[in-house]
């Protein structure tokens, strides 16, 4: 049974994944990978990490996609064309090979010391006390670190995301310019029309 | 129980997918997408060394990837829309002022 819901959560989190590679407009994109990391969260499901699962939906997809999605509409991205430059094939096949070479020897089962092993080991159950007990205790220092480092990301959008002084200038200059010329050919119009 | 060397694989899948994104696509919006893959990739193979020992350290990593992530989001689309002012544009091509 487990192995079907892991074959399922494979397929959606895989096509999807493929799709928002291969899509040329970037909002399918976005789309798709909401699926991908909503088939994540049931895959951290299945491996009985209950606390990542619901995080991964809340965070990733609540949060991050939204904000994505959100500035793809802001700037109107356009469709796009995928690049088939013999260059990009080449690093592409090339990271997949390498990958794949440096992954191989974990790919037989037999790897590591694992709870298959030790039947006396209980199942671990990833949930909101077990993390939240071993985050207080044993990783205090990372935890901090964290929520320094997003207070940091957050001033530094600020900071890179307002828009400046003159930035503002120009776009009100070009909106003159546009109001300057419509009142000028409004003027041409009435005088064509009274003449 | 599925053995962990399957989750091993679709993890190492899951991020060459997001590797070849980065490499072939040229839309900022879409590489920043590709880069959230491979970061969940890494999170699946997290997970399963996880439970594969029995120890809850590899879902502490994952929770502190998961905030480098969202802190990345905030940093990385408001360096996007500040690379959209001066270009009008999200594609990376044009941003090689630094180019040789």
């Amino acid at each position: 049974m487990e192995l079907v819901f892991f074959y399922i959560l494979s397929f959606l989190i895989l096509s999807s994944a493929l799709a928002v590679i291969l899509l040329p407009n970037p909002i399918h994109s976005t789309l798709s990978l909401i699926v991908t990391l909503v088939s994540v969260a049931g895959m951290f499901a299945l491996m009985e990490a209950h606390f990542l699962a619901t995080v991964q939906v809340i965070v990733y997809a609540g949060a991050v996609v939204v904000l994505v999605l959100f500035v793809v509409m802001l700037l109107n991205a356009k469709n796009e064309e995928i690049q088939r430059k013999p260059v990009a094939i080449f690093f592409s096949t090339l990271s997949a090979v390498v990958l794949f070479s440096i992954m191989f020897p974990l790919f037989n089962e037999q790897f590591g010391p694992s709870r298959q092993i030790n039947p006396a080991d209980k199942q671990i159950q990833g949930t909101a006390t077990a993390l939240g007990d071993l985050l207080y205790t044993q990783f205090t220092f990372p935890f901090e670190v964290a929520s320094l480092l997003i207070m940091a990301a957050l001033v530094g959008a600020v900071m890179v995301g307002r828009s400046r002084r003159e930035d503002i200038d120009h776009l009100l200059a070009d909106t003159e310019g546009e109001i300057q010329s419509v009142v000028n050919t409004d003027n041409t119009e009435i005088q064509s029309e009274s003449a | 129980m599925v053995p962990t060397s399957m989750y091993l694989m679709l993890s190492m899948i899951l991020f060459v997918i997001g590797a070849i994104g980065v490499i072939v696509r040229k839309n900022a919006i879409v590489m920043f997408m590709c880069i959230e893959l491979m970061l969940n990739a890494v999170n699946i193979s997290f997970v399963a060394f996880s439970r594969h020992h029995s120890n809850l350290d590899g879902q502490i990593g994952v929770f502190i990837v998961m905030v480098v992530a969202a802190a990345e989001a905030a940093v990385g689309l408001a360096l996007i829309i500040s690379l959209f002012r001066s270009y009008r544009d999200v594609n990376t091509a044009d941003a090689n002022m630094l180019k040789l």
